[in-house]
């Protein structure tokens, strides 16, 4: 007997808990593709600006050469100013 | 109470399949909402509503459903430990893996002792993995998180079928009586480490199901760049430690607890453990070069999708009795499931990867095979080669048999052979990959990085050599070894000059703020120190040594500059075993260094359960462990068999674990975010 009143109470709190949203007024609405693509220009950006830190941290070291540390930042300096332009268009969009 | 385990699980298993049916309403937008409803939002909304859009309240009882097929899975694995610590012996498994004498602990462990409690405890992790990431990501990678929570309500599912109609852990005893007592835990089970190794083991193997969710989820939406990766790395780098933790203490139970001196014996479950791992080091690495350099993406989705095969089917192995190990559960006719299981996965994944093949096109190329990018992708290609040897070592005899009809076993020079020069390539690459710059490496950079870790290399391995070590691959592994010590001090030594020049830090403050501000890297760098001192624990294998002796009291062997004497064998009778404790007296140069107690054991005495149990004794040290195993007795004629070895640099094996474990912990820590 307790078994079975154990089992009744368990699917009716589970019941409960898993209809609540059907009757809820305010429902949120999720990010849609425009979003989802602007966020990942502002990650790829993120990245690109860590590896410059990064870059700079291991010239500091003496890990990377003059000429390694210089090539490298021009070109993720490029990359970066590349994202931040269709982050720009997007915006604008 | 054990009609209420079994109805939740029933529960959860309906609750799994609808999960599955309203999140996929809800994907394909089945359901939408009413135009009516949305005339009053906002006008971005009101256009969007012509394009149907989905109903959120769906998804949050899909949500919802998942969370309550995870409650139900916790409270049916509670019901069965609520069983096994109440010796309810109407329930087969309960009365099958403990018995009244069983210890609370191994009470505990007996839930993941057999098949059906281990299937449960899976399903245990998995939801509360579950039940983790839907918490984690309520607000955010909504287009992802309906088809995660599909993949992983889809797993759940599999098992939850598993252990409702293969492998019932609540099925009651096949008897018209209830027994009054059960037969009890396997002894070489009644061990601390071993009451720990599966849970940790399945911690990782169960892990490795969030990023596989994911990457299944980023084909699906066609989202396949940085920030599913990124989303991920945490918890790829979770699902690595524990495995790694459960490899690690497989390894320490086997040397303390099995008596034949070593930690790892390539045994096909063993293997199991151990190509998961290889394939998810493979993708720890790789996904680096995805986050940083957008490269590797369809190579990362073949990674952690054969991470996750792997872990199913070491799953397999384990279970069906389809190969001979130790550690198998007996053969089940269910095994063909778990098999099935697998290439459905892999049918779907392969489906999804084709498809998809356009948008996992990588924009860029490798500039220089000197590149860190080179290195990775080296570095990768070992692992997964290593894995594929061990994959076919550990499939050939089956393979043979079915196809052949010849039994052949594939034994340890074989995986030794392959492992050891391919481990040894590992190790390089842990010392010259850090080094190298991404994209390219000058000259000059190559000069300055690599000069002095190479001159204490060939330093270290002229040392050896003259103090007596002639073997190529020890000497080898010890000279990389030296090398790679010599990589990661120069990195650390440098980063603190760096910062102790650059912010007046004094080094510990410097070595501190580096390490909190680039954890990655750095906890990286400490994991491949523990790798290294693994290395040079290994290489001790090379100069074991051993001697097994039928001693009498007062008798004593030598062996290695030790003398050991055996004072007294003493008889004690303990809970649910009878017990011969051995007094070995160790000495050298005359002094006694340790008095060791091995003991051999009969558990449970005088019934026909009767079995027998060596527990050794050992002696660790930096250089060598002493190792006593108390393997046989004529007690009545006072005759012992008693096996001494030893075995030097075991102990740096367990150091290289705790480092390992530190540097992932520092790894996966997470950063502070910033105002």
């Amino acid at each position: 007997m307790f078994a079975e009143i154990m089992i009744l109470v368990t699917f009716a709190v589970l019941v409960i808990f898993i209809v609540q949203p059907l009757f809820a007024t305010h429902v949120e609405i999720h990010s849609d593709a425009e979003d989802d693509e602007m966020q990942t220009l502002q990650l790829r950006k993120e990245i690109i600006f860590r590896q410059i830190k990064e870059a700079e941290m291991e010239h500091d070291m003496g890990n990377l050469s003059d000429e390694d540390y210089k090539r490298t930042r021009l070109m993720l300096k490029e990359e970066a100013s590349l994202i931040i332009d269709d982050i720009e268009q997007q915006g604008k969009s | 109470m054990a009609i209420y385990g079994a109805t939740l699980l029933n529960l959860a298993l309906g609750l799994a399949v609808l999960t599955q049916i309203v999140l996929f309403m809800y994907s394909y937008r089945l359901v939408c909402v009413s135009s009516d409803r949305s005339q009053n939002a906002s006008s971005k909304e009101y256009i969007s509503i012509h394009v149907r859009r989905r109903d959120e309240r769906l998804f949050h009882v899909g949500q919802r459903m998942a969370l309550g097929v995870s409650m139900l899975v916790t409270l049916a694995a509670a019901t069965l430990t609520v069983l096994l610590v109440k010796s309810a012996f109407e329930v087969d498994y309960v009365a099958h893996f403990t018995s009244k004498e069983t210890p609370l602990l191994y009470k505990f462990a007996a839930l993941w002792a057999g098949q059906a409690g281990s299937l449960l405890f899976w399903l245990l992790i998995l939801s509360i993995y579950s039940a983790v990431v839907i918490f984690q990501n309520q607000r955010k990678r909504s287009d992802l998180m309906p088809h995660v929570i599909v993949v992983l309500t889809g797993v759940q599912l599999f098992f939850l079928f598993m252990v409702n109609f293969s492998t019932n852990p609540f099925t009651p005893v096949n008897a018209d009586f209830i027994p009054s007592d059960g037969l009890g835990l396997n002894p070489l089970l009644q061990n601390f480490a071993m009451a720990l190794h599966p849970p940790t083991l399945y911690l990782g193997y169960v892990g490795f199901t969030v990023p596989f969710a994911f990457a299944i989820a980023a084909l699906v939406v066609r989202r396949v760049d940085a920030a599913w990766v990124r989303g991920i790395r945490r918890w790829t780098l979770f699902a690595w430690l524990w495995q790694s933790i459960g490899i690690i203490l497989g390894g320490w139970w086997a040397y303390n607890e099995l008596g034949w001196g070593g930690y790892w014996a390539w045994d096909p479950v063993e293997n199991a453990s151990f190509m998961p791992w290889l394939t998810g080091t493979a993708f720890v690495h790789s996904i680096i070069i995805q986050e940083k350099k957008e490269m590797l993406k369809t190579w990362n989705m073949i990674l952690i999708i054969s991470t996750f095969v792997l872990c199913i089917f070491g799953t397999y192995i384990t279970r069906s009795g389809a190969v001979s190990s130790v550690h198998a559960f007996t053969a089940d006719k269910f095994g063909q499931l778990f098999l099935a299981f697998v290439l459905v996965i892999i049918a779907i994944s392969a489906y999804l990867v084709i498809s998809r093949r356009q948008v996992l096109k990588s924009t860029k190329r490798m500039e220089s095979m000197l590149s860190r990018e080179s290195g990775f992708l080296f570095n990768n290609v070992i692992f997964v080669s290593l894995c594929f040897a061990v994959f076919w070592g550990t499939l050939f005899p089956l393979i043979s048999l079915k196809l052949m009809g010849r039994e052949i076993s594939v034994s340890i020079p074989f995986y030794n052979q392959i492992a050891i020069p391919i481990g040894l390539l590992l190790l390089t690459l842990a010392g010259v990959g850090p080094l190298l710059a991404w994209r390219r490496t000058s000259k000059e950079s190559l000069i300055r990085n690599f000069s002095i870790p190479l001159v204490i290399g060939l330093g270290a391995i002229a040392v050896f050599f003259v103090m007596g070590i002639k073997s190529i691959y020890p000497l080898m592994t010890l000279g990389l070894s030296f090398f790679v010590l010599g990589t990661i001090s120069m990195e650390f030594y440098r980063g603190i000059r760096s910062r102790t020049k650059r912010f007046k830090e004094n080094p510990f403050t410097a070595l501190v703020a580096m390490t909190s501000r680039n954890r990655s890297r750095y906890g990286g760098y400490i994991v491949h120190l523990g790798i290294v001192f693994m290395f040079i624990g290994f290489v001790g294998k090379a100069f074991d040594s051993e001697v097994e002796a039928t001693m009498s009291r007062g008798d004593h062997t030598e062996l290695a500059g030790y003398k050991f004497t055996l004072e007294e064998v003493v008889e004690k009778e303990r809970p649910n075993h009878k017990a011969l404790v051995a007094e070995l007296t160790v000495k050298k140069d005359n002094k006694i260094v340790d008095t060791l107690n091995p003991e051999f054991r009969i558990y449970f005495p005088r019934t026909n359960r009767e079995q027998q149990h060596s527990e050794l004794d050992l002696q660790t040290g930096i250089m060598a462990d002493i190792y006593t195993v108390f393997s046989g007795a004529d007690h009545t004629r006072g005759l012992y068999a008693i096996k001494i070895m030893i075995n030097p640099l075991v102990w740096w094996v367990w150091l290289g674990g705790y480092f390992l474990v530190a540097g992932t912990i520092i790894a996966i820590w997470p950063r502070k975010k910033k105002e």
